[in-house]
């Protein structure tokens, strides 16, 4: 099963629209994370 | 003079006060155990600038919250450009890590059982120059209280109408985009 996305278009004026992401956008979501950088590093 | 607008009980508005109205909120987008939150159409002409609020009432993992900018239903995925601040209050320690053009803008971190909020400054998203993003969150990271800042610009010169707000795990809340009128 692929994440789910919440889809709301203020210009469609429709409800929210909650559904698996389609294969393009997983594979732009699964992109978008594998090439997010790291966080700071902050020691405690 | 009291500072416009300056509403009365029962009173008719006017277009002049209306249009007085220095933050409007222009749209919101409620997320239920789902990983992205998507508002389209939520920058316009109407305003330059933008204001939006990231609320977390739940996770089910640690993980990272980042977002892309949108146009025609797409998500941009290249050019954002940005660095974050991270301080740590009892240990007086903090650190940066930048990112350079990369396919997208990480904003924070979301503790798996931690419920946070935060706001974002979007500058200049409808208009066809780089957009500038700026903001601040705080959470509990095992025990370490963590300030976090993002400061940064997406570096492409496209008109966007829509914004996406994304984790690697799933995450409940609501966005919610405000027009700060100029």
């Amino acid at each position: 099963m692929k994440p789910m996305i919440v889809i709301t278009d203020l210009d469609e004026g429709t409800e929210d629209i909650v559904r698996e992401m389609t294969d393009e956008e997983y594979a732009e979501y699964e992109y978008s994370i594998a090439n997010m950088p790291p966080p700071p590093v902050i020691e405690p | 003079m009291a500072t416009p607008p300056d509403f009365s009980s029962g009173a008719v508005l006017t277009a002049a006060q209306m249009n007085s109205v220095g933050l409007w909120k222009v749209g919101s987008t409620t997320i239920t155990s789902a990983t992205t939150a998507v508002l389209d159409g939520c920058f316009s002409s109407d305003y330059r600038d933008y204001l939006l609020t990231v609320d977390v009432t739940g996770g089910t993992a640690n993980t990272e919250l980042a977002m892309q900018f949108r146009v025609g239903g797409v998500a941009a995925a290249t050019n954002y450009n940005y660095g974050q601040f991270g301080a740590n209050p009892a240990g007086v320690s903090s650190n940066s890590a930048p990112g350079a053009s990369v396919a997208s803008a990480s904003l924070t971190f979301i503790p798996a059982t931690q419920q946070n909020s935060c706001n974002y400054f979007i500058g200049q998203p409808n208009l066809a120059v780089f957009t500038s993003f700026s903001g601040d969150w705080y959470y509990d990271d095992g025990g370490a209280q963590i300030m976090r800042r993002t400061i940064g610009r997406h570096k492409t010169a496209t008109a966007y109408t829509g914004v996406q707000v994304f984790t690697g795990a799933a995450w409940t809340g609501k966005i919610t985009v405000y027009g700060y009128r100029s």
